[in-house]
Formats: C-alpha cells, sequence, structure tokens
C-alpha cells in the first residue's frame, strides 16, 4: 500500500506536466488541424531559458555569459514569454505560408522545426545535461501523509499550475473575444473570415498559448528532475500527443474541452498513423 | 564536371596523404577516441587534457614527435566499431589510447585484434576486458578489484549493514556492482535488493520507491555521474536520507554541478587525488594548473600517465628496432615500474595493471579524501 501510495503521487506529479504538453498540442490541433511536433522543442527551451534566467551565469556557446539570477516564478513568467513569442515566429515563418497546402506539409515542416530548434538549443547551451539550480521552495523537506508518502513541496506547486492553468484556459477560450474567435476560426475558417474575424491572428494565438503551455510544462518538468537537457522534448513528444488524442477536445464545443471526444473517426491517433502510413 | 572536380580533389587528397605514411618512423600518432560530447563527456575530456600534457612534455623532450588524433565516440557503441576500423586503416596511428565506455571497448577489440592495432586505455573498468585480446592493456585497475575494495570498505571502514545495489545496465556497472557485492556479503553485509536501469534514464523515482520501502541504510549506485547525482537528487525529494556510495564513475566534478546538495558526504573512489601530493606529482599538479586553469581529475591524471607510459614503451621499442605498432605493443608487456602520478605502471599478461585506490567524500561541493582509507 506504501509503495502504491507513492506512485500515484509521483504519477500524478509527472502527470500533471504531460496533461499541461497535452494541452498545448490539443490547443494548435483544434485550431488549425495540425500536430505541431515543435512543441517538444518548446518544452525543452522553456526548461532551459528558465535555467538560465535563474542562474547568475551560463556557458553559451562555450563562453561564460553573465546573467541576471532572477527568482524561480519571475524566471518561469519570462522564459514562458518568450517561448510564446517564439511559437507566433515559428507560425508566421513555417506554417502561415502553408495554410492551404496539404495537411502533412505543415506537419513535416513542424518535423522540420523541432530538428532546427534541438540543434539550435545544443549549439547555445550545449549536449551536456544543465542543472537546474536550486531555490528555496525546492528545498524544503517533503511533506509525508500516511507517514509513507512524500510530496515535496515544488510538487504540490506543480499540480496548482497545471490545474490553474487549464481552467484560466478554459475560461479564456469559453468567455473572451480571441476565445471565440479561436473557436470561430476553428469551425469553419472561411465563415470566420467572412464575418470579419482576423482568423490568422487567431491562430498566431493559439501558437502562443500553445508555446506558453508547453514551456511551462517543460520548466515544471526540468525543475521536478533537477536538469534541462537539448534532447529532453523529444521523450515529452510522445506522451504530449497521447495525452492529446486521449483526452482530446474541440475548441468548437461550447461547453468547453471534451464534448466530441467519442468519436473514433476522427480520432488524432488514428489520423497520426494514417499519416505515417502514407509517409 | 563535379565528378572531374571529385576526381581531382580525391587526387589531391591522395597526394597529401602519400607522405605521411612514410615518416612513421619518427612521428608518433596516437589515434585518441573517448565520448567528448554529451551526457558522459567529462571522463573523455579530462583524459584528453592529460593526454595533451603529456604530448607536450615528451615533445618539449625531444626525439620522437607526439601527434594526437582525437575522434569522439559520443557514447555510442556502433561509433566504437567505425572509429577502430577507421584507426586501422590509417597507417599513420601507432596507437589507441582513451576509452570512457567499458562496452563501446569491448566491442571495438575484436577489430584492434584483427589489425594488430596495440590499446592502452585509461577509463575502461569491465573485468570482461583482461585478456580480451594481446593487443589491450590499459592503467586503470578493474571493476572486479575496485569494486570489491569498495564493498569491503563499506562494510569495514564505514560499518553498513544493509545496502541496496543500483547499477546501470551494462558491462561497467554490472561487472562493478557484482564485484561490490560479492565483498560485501563475504564482509557480513546484507544486499537488501539490486535494480538496474539505463544510461540515460532521467526519472528513477519509481524504482527508488521500491528501495525506500526496503529500508536499507546505504545505497551503492554502480554507474557513471549524470545518472548517479540525478538519483541522489530524486531520492532526497523522496525523503531517503541514507548514506551514498558510488563508484570512479562518478568521480567528475560534473556530479555536483548537477546533484547540488543532494551528493553531499556520497563516498566514492578514485585511483588519484590532487590533495595527495608527492614529489612525481608535484610537476604535473603545477603544469597541469598552469594550462587548464583547474585541478586534475583521476582521469586526466591517469591520462598522462598512460602517454608517459606510450613515450617509455616507444623508448623501449626504438632501442630494439623500428617504432611499428607491433614492437610498441611488445615493449608495452616488457615495461616494469613506469613512474607516473598514479603509481608505477607494469602491465600483467591479462593487460590489467595493479596499484592502489583512494576513497574520497564529497565535502562542500568538492571532493576530499575520506576520513577512514584502507
Amino acid at each position: 500500500m506504501d509503495y502504491f501510495g507513492q506512485l500515484l503521487a509521483n504519477g500524478l506529479v509527472l502527470g500533471a506536466i504531460y496533461a499541461l504538453t497535452a494541452v498545448a498540442y490539443t490547443l494548435v490541433y483544434g485550431v488549425v488541424r495540425l500536430v505541431n511536433f515543435a512543441f517538444g522543442e518548446l518544452f525543452m527551451l522553456g526548461a532551459f531559458l528558465t535555467v538560465s534566467l535563474m542562474a547568475s551565469e551560463v556557458q553559451l556557446f562555450g563562453a561564460t555569459v553573465p546573467m541576471p539570477a532572477l527568482s524561480f516564478p519571475l524566471a518561469a513568467l519570462v522564459a514562458i514569454a518568450l517561448t510564446a513569442l517564439l511559437g507566433i515566429i515559428i507560425d508566421y515563418l513555417a506554417y502561415r505560408p502553408l495554410r492551404k497546402a496539404p495537411r502533412l506539409a505543415p506537419l513535416i515542416s513542424s518535423i522540420a522545426v523541432s530538428v532546427v530548434l534541438q540543434s539550435v538549443a545544443q549549439t547555445i547551451w550545449g549536449s551536456e545535461q544543465v542543472h537546474f539550480p536550486d531555490f528555496g521552495l525546492a528545498d524544503l523537506d517533503p511533506i509525508v501523509f500516511f507517514d509513507s508518502i512524500y510530496i515535496r513541496v515544488m510538487d504540490i506547486v506543480v499540480m496548482a499550475a497545471a490545474i490553474l492553468a487549464m481552467i484560466g484556459l478554459s475560461l479564456f477560450i469559453a468567455y473572451s473575444k480571441l476565445g471565440r474567435a479561436m473557436r470561430a476560426s476553428a469551425e469553419d475558417p472561411m465563415a470566420a473570415t467572412l464575418l470579419g474575424i482576423p482568423v490568422n491572428r487567431a491562430i498566431a494565438a493559439a501558437f502562443a498559448l500553445g508555446s506558453g503551455f508547453a514551456a511551462l510544462a517543460g520548466l515544471l518538468y526540468a525543475q521536478s528532475y533537477g536538469f534541462a537537457h537539448a534532447t529532453m522534448g523529444f521523450s515529452a513528444r510522445p506522451q504530449g500527443v497521447d495525452g492529446s488524442s486521449a483526452g482530446r477536445h474541440r475548441l468548437d464545443s461550447r461547453r468547453g474541452f471534451g464534448r466530441r471526444a467519442a468519436r473514433p473517426d476522427r480520432s488524432l491517433g488514428r489520423r497520426l498513423y494514417a499519416g505515417w502510413i502514407r509517409l | 564536371m563535379a565528378r572531374r572536380r571529385f576526381a581531382a580533389a580525391a587526387f589531391g587528397l591522395c597526394l597529401a596523404l602519400g607522405p605521411a605514411a612514410g615518416q612513421a618512423a619518427d612521428t608518433v600518432t596516437i589515434g585518441f577516441t573517448a565520448a567528448l560530447s554529451g551526457d558522459y563527456a567529462a571522463y573523455g575530456v579530462n583524459m584528453k587534457k592529460g593526454v595533451d600534457l603529456a604530448v607536450e612534455t615528451l615533445n618539449k623532450k625531444g626525439g620522437v614527435t607526439y601527434k594526437v588524433e582525437a575522434v569522439d565516440d559520443r557514447a555510442e557503441a556502433r561509433e566504437g566499431v567505425l572509429i577502430a576500423q577507421r584507426f586501422c586503416s590509417d597507417q599513420a596511428v601507432n596507437v589507441v589510447m582513451g576509452y570512457s565506455v567499458s562496452s563501446i571497448a569491448l566491442a571495438a577489440m575484436p577489430v584492434y585484434n584483427d589489425c594488430k592495432l596495440p590499446v592502452l586505455a585509461s577509463a575502461v573498468t569491465s573485468p570482461a576486458l583482461s585478456n580480451s585480446s594481446p593487443y589491450f592493456h590499459r592503467n586503470v585497475l578493474t571493476d572486479a578489484v575496485q569494486g570489491a575494495m569498495m564493498g569491503t570498505y563499506a562494510v569495514k571502514s564505514l560499518g553498513l549493514k544493509k545496502i541496496y545495489v543500483l547499477h546501470q545496465q551494462d558491462d561497467y556497472g554490472i561487472g562493478v556492482s557484482k564485484a561490490f557485492s560479492d565483498a560485501a556479503v563475504k564482509e557480513g553485509a546484507t544486499i537488501a535488493g539490486t535494480e538496474a536501469y539505463l544510461l540515460g534514464d532521467k526519472d528513477f523515482r519509481t524504482l527508488l520507491t521500491k528501495v525506500r520501502a526496503a529500508k536499507p541504510d546505504a545505497i551503492f549506485v554502480g554507474g557513471f555521474y549524470t545518472e548517479t547525482a540525478a538519483i541522489a537528487k530524486q531520492a532526497r525529494q523522496l525523503g531517503i536520507k541514507v548514506q551514498f556510495l558510488s563508484t570512479d564513475g562518478a568521480l567528475n566534478e560534473a556530479l555536483m554541478k548537477l546533484g547540488g546538495n543532494a551528493v553531499e558526504n556520497m563516498v566514492i573512489y578514485g585511483m588519484f587525488d590532487p590533495s595527495i601530493k608527492t614529489p612525481s606529482t608535484a610537476d604535473f599538479l603545477t603544469a597541469y594548473q598552469a594550462t587548464y586553469k583547474e585541478e586534475p581529475s583521476a582521469w586526466a591524471a591517469l591520462g598522462y600517465d598512460a602517454t608517459m607510459t606510450l613515450g617509455a614503451a616507444v623508448d623501449l621499442a626504438s632501442k630494439s628496432g623500428g617504432v611499428t605498432r607491433e614492437a610498441i605493443n611488445t615493449a608495452f608487456s616488457q615495461l616494469k615500474d613506469v613512474p607516473g602520478v598514479t603509481g608505477p605502471t607494469t602491465f600483467e599478461p591479462s593487460g590489467d595493471r595493479s596499484g592502489s585506490l583512494y576513497f574520497l567524500t564529497v565535502k562542500n561541493g568538492k571532493f576530499v579524501l575520506a576520513p577512514a582509507q584502507m
């Protein structure tokens, strides 16, 4: 029982992080029907940016560069903002020119983006693991439940952050003007354009939000395991895609996520599978 | 057009390579290979620093000129075989040094055996390499010896009774953990359990949850610093506060960089420690610090010693004829007590070397000599 309880706790923490990654994938898939493989790398960049901003100096391109040594929450926010911005740039450069192209073209483009980002990260931060700096909250003794289940304060922060981020996103999609625009673009881009909705801006917003979520997941993962690594996004990718196809939500549902999840013919997994076969 | 240009380039390459094969007599080319990038780069990078320093020293002495040709194996066995084939077919290469992963050296040895190219390795410790080929020598102690000494030390000097063993699933991890466990059991300790993990694993919580349930008073990690640091860190997160033991695989500054304060008090072993100053190490220490602005690690010391041993072998070989691959290999087995910073080097017929071990511990983010030695 002790064993099971601890495994459950470990699993919940990891699950919260994967859920955030899944949200990133689904958000963009919902709007443009694109599995953006580059989210794995944005996950990694979120981690690297946070690590770098928290350190007093880092090795970039093999040279030592002084850094601002921000606190964890501040570094995390800046990293999320930077990654979100990068998400918009990626959309503009790699996917927007392919908006009218067959669906596999942007998918392959996203694989290319992911390879490029991974190489860039390896060039900048090197191919070795980078240690996640210790900070006050992470150094607290774990809280013990039932005398056998150890949960760190940061684990609780991770789960709370994941839940808050997801509630916030649901409200944003359901009630904000941009959220409505995103839903409209998801349902029928042509009709949305005719109604005067800036579809490309709505798509950019989806990329920004998705990238922010990927970055949040990445930095929480790095914090939890104590390192950032250039290929860490690669291992998070399958879990994210699985997660997003298992708990698939569509943005055209007014009542929030998950209404049409039980439509096997449209399941992302099957589409991906078909995609691979065709490749 | 493109083809003609290619032909011209190939012709040029032949011209450039042509004379190189002829000058082998007064130039000794060391083929150096180890993981020089990635998560396990520290051993190779440190070894290479030691080799480069020794080459500089030898070249200053005059006579034979030494040259290093370094190739990165990225800790991948398939790279290791390709590199071995490359060194074999390059007639300019007289000897191969380096190696940081036992499994890679094991995969490459049959290739060297076929082309009769001598290998003098400095950081591969698997017992499986002993007697693997007449062309294999190493100046680092085997895991069978080191692991057994650690097992005896853990029980006799540290008084540990119930030890949980974690090891990486490869030739190195299996060999060192078995030697450790056998010695510890012989001294009267119990092994609470043994679990394996893979190189590159990041999540050890499930494994450590199982370890915690067994309530050991120490955890021995037979593996490299990247995973050892992660295990120590995640063990702390799960509230495991026991003595950590590890091997020379954890003997790298990177252990503290990755593990932070979770690796404090971890006990490991190595064949060299800069704090032990003897007349023979003084020159090495000053030269190393002047060149690299850091303290030498055991791997740098072993790389340095290996190159100096090669120097002695080349001197011996040139006295009895030419400096060929075969002559260097014969000279290795004839050498007796070549002085070095890790003690004198003499090779046994198995290709191994006997020597002594220091036990080290992490204090305030630095390796220091453990209070108890054996």
